[in-house]
């Protein structure tokens, strides 16, 4: 009976936990995202174009077999507004003729760049560039095979600006992406280290040359799961955090960075599946250990960043597993920050938030459901307290899906019509039948892998049915 | 009365989200117990009598439960209302934009003075009549952008039709408004038709924690006269960001490049207004400062931003040996893009020897980038020392001297 009451006492503070933490979240991300809306509506990005200093910028964007989609991909980048920047796309030794299209359609010739190798990656075959002027922007790099990380290190080697933009090759990015998040690299008074955008989901949004230009409430049905998922996580969470500069990811797809620092600290993590959240916090613990002075991972609200997400059941499985065993990995490398007040907000709140409720939320879940069975079994359920505490968490779902929806149309309403909002509606309440019990074995899986399959780097094929194949209009 | 209608709508929003938390929070109160009462108020809460055979935890949770329902469905009916409000906002809009542009439009390009004068005293009446402050702004935001994208006669008019209308209480309720969009548009009104007289208000703005507000009034500011010349930030002390720097030199009126207190600013013990005045001096082409800019170098090696544009505008003014001595002097304390600007502009150094020495050494022992810098000016000085060092047995070298030799790059 003792053993029981324990039991329950710690699933009942551990939910309490859950749930204070994302009422939190709920209210700090509507305060910021009112706050940032405020203060950026009337900001005219466009004068940043003939600001007399800005940062020099290099796009960097690896790319594995892209063949089908590499050219609209790279006249995406190429519609870019910027002073000083340069594009640079690694051929990270495409199996297919991804560097004999790119060779082809952008006129380029081999050049003799000097590089220094600061950054350890694969060896460099060699860097390509346009004797098309209209093409001076673009640096095509091939290398030989080795990860999304290393790929990003070669960018950086042979990258020549002050900060870097690591992209996913098949993003397509906003004109004015790059002059939003160079903002808070000009405005701020403490360092900028990094900064970050949302990233939205462009299945089913019409795409022409390299540019959204309809958007358009996905029609699939795992896909219409992670706008919800999406919403909450980018719209509410990021911009939760960004307000207690307690940010420990920037998507992998989308995110801007100090070259110099990011140099310093030994660049991406070959080593890791989880790249993007291994170098934020490495980074930030660079920091706290070797600078010591004030700075801060800034966050963008505005829809900037439009990539495509998994359509299959097979394919999301795959990136959920990947993305718990990156967790795990950086979790316990760098476990040293774990409560540790030397980190600050981070030590203290953001990493035991991530270890808690990111990583073992699921595991706690799975204990609770085996739990939940075996007192059932047993007798011991109290159906009315059972029924209740199920109810609470229903709503308790609703509620937030619905403000991160509130948020969304507040905010940038990018899905106008009425019936998409009815349709995120429904899908808020399928979800808790069918995607949340998914995402909790997928979690599941990649924690099963990381530990007792000793899958710690597998990337997993990632199918993407590309823009060019349904989308592009002629 | 403007004033106190735009404070009420500024407190009505935030009374609203207050007056939910406080029923949230004596709904659980009033919920549980069976009556409660204020003076002559008393309440009886009716469902008392299920509550009271609720355990008191359980009965939380179902209070919670209802208030997570009712804040669902507010929150779509805020939804639902927020889109129409937004509709609704279009569709005035339109309607407001659609008269204004056409009556604008038949005043500005009238063909008889007569036709101009009956067309004008509607448009001044129309101004009198609106009551919407939305339209208000509409009304004026056309035609500041009539104003700021036509010229010559057209311009002119525009100006003195807006300097007949009766703006004077408008703007200035809009600059003590607690709205940040009604800071901007007086600021951005003030701005564009240099109206003067408000200037009292953008100071105040312009000590504003927000930083488009403080951003906006500098800018605003620096438009008249009185204040072009920028003394009044190194009298004020006012420190200034990157990005206010940036708006301050792309807003600055070309008739100022003379009145400018580049001394004073480039002095100032303040970084970000020492920078702006380093920087204005070196765009300026002001080369008397060129002493004071040395100065503040070797004082000031400390404040890298500082430093930076100091040593980038020595490097533009560079016209004798000692400037360029003194560059090399100060290299090994530069940054890395200050660096390669030296080593591109030794090119130009009237003693060839000691640049050719210099950019050698620079080769030989520094990084990439400078050595690439290097061999560029050496391409430039001396293409027998190039040819040497292509020579080189240091594969590094011998990269750098082909990626300056290669045609395509």
């Amino acid at each position: 009976m003792i053993f029981i009451d324990i039991v329950n006492i710690f699933f009942l503070l551990y939910a309490c936990a859950l749930f204070a933490v994302y009422t939190g979240i709920a209210i700090l991300s509507f305060f910021e995202m009112v706050r940032y809306i405020d203060r950026n509506r009337y900001v005219d990005y466009n004068a940043l174009m003939s600001f007399y200093k800005l940062p020099s910028v290099s796009i960097i964007a690896p790319a594995y077999n892209e063949g089908k989609t590499i050219v609209d991909n790279i006249f995406c980048l190429l519609n870019i507004h910027y002073q000083n920047f340069e594009i640079i796309i690694i051929n990270d030794g495409s199996t297919d003729n991804t560097l004999d299209i790119i060779i082809e359609h952008f006129e380029l010739i081999k050049v003799q760049q000097a590089c220094e190798l600061v950054l350890d990656c694969q060896p460099i075959k060699a860097i390509y560039k346009s004797k098309n002027s209209a093409y001076n922007h673009l640096v095509v790099i091939d290398k030989e095979n080795g990860g999304k990380a290393d790929a990003l290190n070669a960018g950086i080697n042979v990258s020549q600006k002050e900060l870097f933009l690591a992209l996913d090759v098949d993003s397509i990015i906003e004109p004015d992406a790059v002059l939003r998040m160079v903002k808070p690299f000009l405005d701020s008074k403490e360092v900028v280290v990094a900064s970050g955008g949302v990233v939205r989901i462009a299945n089913s949004c019409e795409v022409k040359d390299g540019e959204i230009v309809k958007i358009h409430y996905p029609s699939n049905f795992w896909v219409k799961f992670q706008i919800l998922e999406y919403f909450r996580a980018f719209t509410m969470g990021r911009m939760a955090w960004s307000k207690l500069n307690g940010l420990l990811i920037i998507s992998g797809a989308f995110g801007l960075f100090d070259k110099k620092r990011v140099i310093k600290i030994g660049g991406y993590d070959k080593s890791s599946v989880g790249e993007d959240l291994e170098l934020v916090i490495r980074l930030r613990r660079y920091m706290h250990e070797v600078e010591k002075v004030k700075y801060k991972v800034a966050f963008i609200p505005d829809p900037l960043c439009w990539t495509e997400v998994p359509e299959s059941y097979k394919v999301l499985s795959r990136q959920r597993n990947r993305w718990t065993r990156g967790g795990i990995d950086t979790v316990l490398k760098h476990r040293k920050m774990f409560l540790n007040p030397k980190y600050g907000l981070i030590g203290m709140i953001s990493f035991p938030y991530w270890v808690f409720l990111e990583w073992l939320a699921p595991i706690i879940q799975f204990i609770g459901i085996v739990y939940f069975i075996l007192i059932t079994i047993f007798g011991k359920l109290d159906i009315t307290v059972f029924l209740l505490l199920t109810l609470f968490v229903l709503f308790f779902s609703v509620m937030y899906s619905v403000f991160a929806i509130f948020l969304e149309t507040y905010s940038y309403d990018k899905y106008h019509n009425a019936r998409n909002r009815f349709q995120a509606f429904i899908y808020i309440f399928l979800e808790m039948i069918i995607y949340q019990p998914l995402n909790m074995y997928f979690s599941l899986s990649g924690n099963y892998d990381y530990f007792f399959r000793n899958n710690k780097r597998g990337w997993g094929e990632m199918t993407r049915t590309g823009f060019t194949k349904k989308n592009i209009m002629e | 009365m403007r004033i106190i209608s735009i404070y009420l709508r500024f407190f009505f929003e935030r009374l609203l989200v207050f007056i939910g938390l406080i029923v949230i929070l004596v709904g659980g109160y009033i919920f549980k117990v069976n009556h409660i009462s204020f003076g002559l108020l008393n309440l009886i809460c009716s469902i008392f009598h299920e509550n009271e055979k609720t355990e008191y935890w359980l009965y939380q949770i179902e209070y919670l439960i209802f208030v997570f329902v009712i804040i669902s469905v507010g929150t779509l009916v805020l939804i639902s209302f927020y889109k129409d409000h937004k509709n609704v906002r279009r569709k005035i809009r339109k309607k407001y934009v659609g008269l204004f542009v056409k009556s604008f439009f038949s005043y500005l390009y009238a063909e008889t003075a007569s036709m101009q004068m009956k067309k004008g005293e509607f448009l001044y009446k129309l101004w009198r009549g609106l009551r919407n402050e939305y339209a208000r702004r509409l009304y004026i935001n056309l035609l500041r952008q009539i104003y700021l994208e036509t010229e010559g006669e057209v311009q002119d008019r525009s100006i003195r039709f807006f300097n007949g209308l009766d703006y004077d209480s408008f703007i200035r309720a809009y600059f003590v408004s607690p709205f940040l969009r009604n800071n901007l548009f007086a600021l951005k009104t003030v701005r564009n038709f240099r109206i003067e007289g408000y200037e009292k208000y953008i100071i105040n703005l312009m000590h504003r924690k927000n930083k488009l507000t403080k951003s906006a009034a500098l800018t605003t500011l620096i438009q008249f006269d009185k204040y072009n010349d920028l003394l009044f930030l190194v009298e004020n002390q006012i420190e200034i960001s990157n990005w206010e720097i940036n708006l301050i030199i792309k807003s600055l009126p070309t008739s100022s490049k003379d009145k400018i207190q580049y001394k004073a600013l480039i002095a100032s013990n303040l970084a970000p207004l020492s920078t702006l005045g380093i920087i204005l001096a070196n765009l300026n082409g002001k080369t008397e400062f060129k002493k004071d800019i040395k100065a503040k170098i070797v004082l000031d090696r400390s404040k890298g931003c500082s430093n930076e544009e100091a040593i980038l505008a020595i490097v533009s003014f560079s016209s004798d040996f000692i400037d360029f001595e003194f560059l090399i002097s100060v290299f090994e304390s530069a940054t890395e893009v200050v660096q390669i600007q030296i080593l591109k502009v030794l090119s130009k150094c009237p003693e060839k020897s000691v640049a050719i020495y210099f950019l050698e050494w620079v080769v030989e022992s520094d990084p990439y980038p400078l050595k690439i810098a290097a061999v560029q000016s050496l391409f430039d000085l001396d293409m027998f020392t190039l040819l040497k060092l292509k020579g080189s047995d240091d594969t590094v070298i011998r990269q750098a001297c082909s990626q300056v030799l290669d045609l395509n790059m």
